[in-house]
Parts: structure tokens; sequence; C-alpha cells
């Protein structure tokens, strides 16, 4: 059960346990007790519970006694207190149940909050008013979009040109360049109409 | 680079240990010796002896001959503990600085990390001698209900003997360790570990590679010196009854009484009966007394069956707290000098139904638990190494108003472990917080031990409440405390070590330390 190791193998084991606690410790945040021990939520007990096992004895601080980033000790004892943490509540089926709630809740939360924030987004993009980022570029964008409403294509276009001086990375000021751009174009051939009066 | 090895601080006596080539080797001193007294003796200037010769200097020059000063370490001055062992020791101890009891010889103060150094050093240097080779590290065991604040000084120790302690173990962790390696299949067991001044039981599970520590409890005053106390008391009776001479002042007569109950209780674990006889104990107007009696097993079982009785409540403590009952253990592992006595395993075979396991030398097999995690610890690849999760076995807690403790971190807790609370500013333009933390299991702070205070200060002024202090408590994995505080407002974190609770400051250490170069 001990065995003697070759340098090599050493700095494997070190590189290995890096890898996999730079990861872990990314998405602690994110993760609830069960994707923390990596069961179902539906598991029973004895699942956990060798889960739990399993996940401490690959994560207890002993493992990293030798490790010689302290960084990565230090995120390996909060991960492995995080085990603990999940084990002590999943374990006690009183304070499982408490947390699943807490869970479904946080979860449904979360999903109404999310669909909140993908109407607001989808709100935002029917409007290309919001696609303004600075108080210049507002300025002369309002402008352009009067002027698309009004029909006024080649005033948009310039409007358009100057919103972009000030903001020259706006994908969305682009775009509507190109269609000012395209309806002035066939205006202007629209135009060579004589006849056509021009509403001031 | 030097080599790792394991070390048994004992109360009464202390065992070095190496783990080498896949084995345990117990090391031993040039006279085969595997165990060493744990006894200090200050000579003349800064002539100092430990083990088996400051043993003998015991009788002749008890006041100068610390013995048992493990009962001693990590504590308060003012503690009932200390005050109960003033009465009972020859040395003298006194007041030191920090409220910490000081053993005083010949005009010098020695504080007990001092003590406990020159017994560290002379294990190192039978490791030294008998491998050839540099210790510089070790792991070092502790009864597993010693407190912080014990734990602190015994780490403490080991800085002024030039020795990095790699971990604080416990010492039933350590013994099952021992034990269990290589044994493979799940088993539940218990660990009755009854040594010279402590007494711990710890219910385990093992699992292959993993040491789990369910729960542990224990008193750090009940050991085989007090079963020497109750025989010696006895004699002491025994004598005033034959001769009219109260002994109780004498201390000289007292420590050859002690030194004598021990011996009869060593008789008497192969014995029937035992003689006492101590020529000229005492004198009474020019005339010598003796001390003559004969002790059956019968007489000294009455004497110590309350003792007996007080480590099962204990027990029942342990197992309440694992959920488990005394039936429910598959194997019940003895550890410490006092359970080789015929006495302590027929009791204990008694209570958890079952015979202790045999085969297992009770003096050596923490050092060899030592010895096999200071190999763990030491090793590059920790992938085949087993796993100890062990547990904190007291409370911690905060005071708070009218003095009573709020828990943070109930006891049996696995450790390494941190939970965080958030305090704020009790009145109007408050600027420090101070906060004061205990170990025990008593509601009130009286009750329990105080680890230690730290003081938040320079918060801003502002209306009560305003200011949030959130602070967050951890325990590692030696079972020591650490703290940190973050001032919720200006998000500034510092880091707090309880210092000096263990009766030396940082600053003592290190002088400490320094003057050991000279040595």
């Amino acid at each position: 059960m001990i065995r003697g190791e070759t340098a090599g193998e050493a700095m494997d084991q070190n590189l290995q346990q890096t890898v996999e606690i730079e990861t872990l410790n990314e998405l602690l945040n994110e993760l609830d007790y069960y994707k923390i021990l990596q069961v179902d939520p539906l598991s029973p007990m004895e699942v956990i519970e060798r889960a739990y096992r399993a996940e401490a004895r690959k994560l207890h601080p002993d493992r990293f006694a030798s490790h010689p980033d302290r960084e990565i000790k230090r995120s390996a004892n909060k991960i492995y207190r995080m085990v603990l943490e999940s084990w002590n509540t999943l374990s006690d089926p009183d304070a499982r149940d408490a947390y699943d709630t807490e869970l479904e809740d946080g979860r449904r939360r979360m999903s109404e909050e999310a669909k909140k924030a993908a109407e607001e987004a989808a709100a935002r993009a029917a409007n290309p008013i919001h696609a303004a980022q600075t108080e210049k570029g507002l300025k002369f964008w309002r402008m352009a979009l009067r002027n698309w409403h009004d029909k006024e294509y080649s005033g948009c276009k310039m409007n358009i040109q100057f919103a972009l001086n000030f903001e020259p990375d706006n994908e969305v000021f682009k775009e509507w360049l190109e269609k000012a751009g395209a309806a002035a174009t066939e205006d202007a051939n629209e135009n060579r109409n004589p006849y056509k009066l021009r509403i001031v | 680079m030097g080599i790792s090895v394991g070390i048994d601080l004992g109360t009464s006596n202390s065992c070095v240990a190496l783990f080498k080539d896949g084995e345990v080797v117990v090391l031993s001193d040039a006279k085969g010796n595997k165990t060493q007294p744990s006894v200090v003796a200050f000579g003349h200037g800064s002539h100092v002896v430990v083990g088996h010769k400051a043993k003998r200097q015991l009788i002749y020059a008890p006041k100068n001959t610390v013995a048992s000063s493990k009962r001693l370490i990590g504590r308060r001055f003012g503690s009932d503990q200390i005050q109960r062992i003033l009465e009972t020791t020859a040395y003298n101890i006194v007041e030191g600085p920090n409220d910490d009891p000081r053993i005083e010889i010949q005009d010098h103060n020695y504080s007990l990390p001092e003590v406990s150094a020159h017994i560290l050093r002379h294990m190192r240097r039978i490791a030294e001698d008998e491998t050839n080779e540099v210790v510089d590290q070790a792991v070092i065991t502790v009864p597993a209900y010693f407190n912080d604040a014990q734990r602190q000084a015994t780490r403490d120790a080991a800085t002024i003997a030039g020795i990095e302690c790699l971990r604080i173990l416990n010492e039933p962790t350590a013994a099952a360790l021992a034990y269990g390696i290589g044994k493979g299949h799940r088993q539940h067991i218990a660990v009755y570990d009854l040594g010279g001044g402590t007494f711990d039981v710890s219910i385990m599970r093992l699992d292959d590679d993993l040491f789990e520590v369910i729960s542990t409890a224990g008193d750090t005053f009940l050991g085989g010196n007090d079963f020497d106390h109750a025989l010696a008391s006895e004699l002491i009776n025994i004598f005033e009854r034959q001769t009219g001479i109260d002994l109780s002042e004498d201390r000289q007569a007292r420590t050859k009484v002690q030194e004598a109950a021990e011996q009869a209780k060593i008789s008497l674990s192969s014995a029937e009966e035992v003689q006492i006889n101590i020529p000229k104990l005492s004198s009474d107007n020019g005339i010598d007394y003796d001390l003559r009696t004969t002790i059956n097993r019968h007489d000294y079982a009455k004497l110590v069956i309350p003792l007996i009785q007080q480590t099962f409540v204990t027990c029942d403590d342990a197992l309440a707290q694992a959920k488990k009952a005394a039936s429910q253990m598959d194997h019940i592992l003895l550890v410490g000098g006092m359970t080789r006595y015929p006495l302590i395993q027929e009791a204990v075979a008694q209570y958890f139904g079952k015979p202790p396991i045999t085969g297992v030398n009770p003096d050596e097999v923490v050092a060899a638990g030592a010895a096999i995690q200071a190999y763990n610890l030491t090793q590059s690849n920790t992938e085949t190494a087993s796993i100890l999760m062990d547990v904190t076995p007291q409370s911690l807690s905060v005071r708070t108003i009218g003095g009573f403790c709020e828990t943070l971190i109930p006891r049996n807790s696995q450790i390494p472990t941190s939970v965080s609370k958030n305090f704020h500013t009790a009145h109007d333009n408050q600027t420090e917080v101070r906060i004061s933390i205990y170990q025990g299991e008593g509601r009130t702070s009286e009750e329990n031990d105080l680890l230690g205070e730290f003081v938040l200060n320079d918060l801003r002024p502002a209306p009560r409440g305003e200011i949030k202090v959130r602070i967050e408590f951890e325990i590692d994995a030696d079972g020591i405390v650490q703290v940190e505080a973050e001032d919720l407002e200006t998000r500034l974190s510092r880091s707090i070590k309880i210092e000096a609770n263990s009766g030396l400051s940082k600053e003592e250490v290190a002088s400490a330390t320094f003057d050991e170069i000279g040595f």
C-alpha cells in the first residue's frame, strides 16, 4: 500500500492535483452539495455516503501535504471543507429535506430571474435605441433613428456616421449604416422621378 | 535534509519511532530501552538530564526533577486543575507572566513548553544515535481531548527543540493507524487509551485506507498517576495509623511513597499481593520509622474502581456522540501503559462485551502510528497514503452578552473545518470589538476554558449596529484554532493568531530557541 516512486511520478501527481483543484475551485460557487459529491440528487443514502468517502479520500488536505503551491493547498482545504459540509447536511435526513426544498426554491427563483433577464434582453434588442453606449453616440443615434422613421435615409446615414465617430466598434450602428445606405441608394433611384415632391 | 519520525510525548513515558522500508521501527537508547521516562532533572547551571537517569534523580532531588509535566502544559495557573496539582508535586510551581504555570528550580523559572522541549530533544537524540541520520521533522502526538492551548504549547515545545512539527496527531488516532494499516476490511473500533495522565476514548470507522474518527471523549486529568495517588494516599493513611506521623507536608517522604505505590501497581499486575517496605520513611524525636504493609489485589481494586468507572462514563459519552452501542464495536484497541493491568482489561472486556485485541504493544503503538503519519506527510506521492479524518474534541464558542457561550463549532466536528459569523457594534461610535473565544461544553464562559481574546480596532465611528465585522474561525488539521476577521465596510481583512495562550509569546518561543544554539 505504500510504495516508492520516482520524481517524475510525483511531478505528474502534483500537476494532476493542480489542474483538478483549480478547475473545482473555479466552479465551487456554482456547485450544490450533490454536485460537489458528484451524485444524483435522488440518490439513496448509501450512494451518497460512498461518494462522500471517495471525495474525502481524494481531497483530504493530507493528500496535498507535499504539494509545492500554497495557493493550491489553500484551495484544496476549502474544497475539502465543502465536501464535509455537503456530507454533514445530506447525511441528516431532516437537513437534507430542508436543503432540497431550498435548492428547489432557489432553482425556481433562478429560472424566474433568468426568464425575466431574457425578456429584458429581448426588449432591449427590439428597441434599437438601447444600442448606443455613450452619451454623444446616443444623441446622433437618436437623430438617425428619427431620420429612419421619417424615411430620411441620407440624413440617417450621416447621423449614424457621426454616432460611429464616438462608438467606432458598435456593431448595431454598422448594421444600420448598411441598411440606411441601401435605403438611401434606393431612395435616390426613386428620386430620379422628377415629379416626386419632397415633403419638408 | 533530515528524516521524519513519530514521537509519543507521554505523561509518564515517551517513545520515538521511524517508518522505513515499509515497516515501523521503534527506536531504543544505547541500553535497549524502547521508552523513556518523561522526566527532566535540572542540575547545577545549565546541566539537564532527561529519561531514565532523570527518573533516578526523582528520589534524592525531587525539588529539581520534573515529572508528569504534561499535566500542566497549556493550562492557566489559576485553573482548578493546576491548583489541585500544586498540592501533589514535589517541585515548585509559580505563576508566569501570562497566567501560565512555570516551574521554579534554583531561582530559575521554566515554562512548560521548555520542559517538554527537553524531552523532545532527548527523543530526537535517541533517534539520531540509532539511525545515524539528522532528525528535523516529527509528528508529535497529544491526547485527543487536548484543547487548543495544550496543542499550541506542544507545537511551541517542538519549535524550541528545533524540530519542525509536521502534525499534532491525536494519540488514539495514531494507535488506530498503527493497528489498522493493511487490515483492509470495514470495521468499527473503540480505542481505549489510558495513559499516565490522561484518558481518551475514540470511536472510529476503518475502511481500507480511510481512518475516520466518529467521536472522541476524554479526561485530561485521569491516568496512571491517579491510580498511584489513590494507593499512595492509602499508604500515607496506613503510616499515620501505624505511627501517628502525618506525611502530607513532607515532600521527600511523599515522593518515596508515590514511587512505592507505582512499584506496587506493577507487581500487582502479576502477583496476588505485594509487600511494601520503605525503611526510614520518617522520623520523630530521633527515632526512624519504616512503612511496612501488605496490599493485595482486592484492596487495590477497591481503591481504584471509582477511577475505572469514571473511564466508562466517558466511554458512554463517546458512544452516545457516535450514535453507537458498545456492542456494535467490532474491536477494542487498548493503548497506554495502564491497559497492561488485568484489572483494566477485565473491566473493558465486560463493558464492551468482548475481549480487547491482544498483541499490540500499548506503550509503542502510538509512536508507531505517528511514524506512519510522518512518512505519509513527507511523501511526494500521497496517492497511496492512508488518510486520517479526525474531529475536534471540544466545542468552540464565543462569549456573548451575559457571560453565555454561543457555540460556533460543536465538538466532534470533522477537522479541518471553519465557520464564519458576523458581529456588529453594540454602542454608538464604538471603534473596537473585543471577541473572547472559549473551548468546552459549558453554557457559560466560566465553565469553559478561555482560549484567547482579540480586539478589532480602528472601526469607523458610527451609530450602533452599523459597523459589521465578519469573523471566520477555523480549526486546522492539528486541531489548532485560527481566526480571520474582515471589516465588512472596508473589506479589509486581517488574520489574528490567538497568542500567548500556551504561556509563551512568539518572541519568547523564539528567544528560547535561540538560547538552544549555545547548548
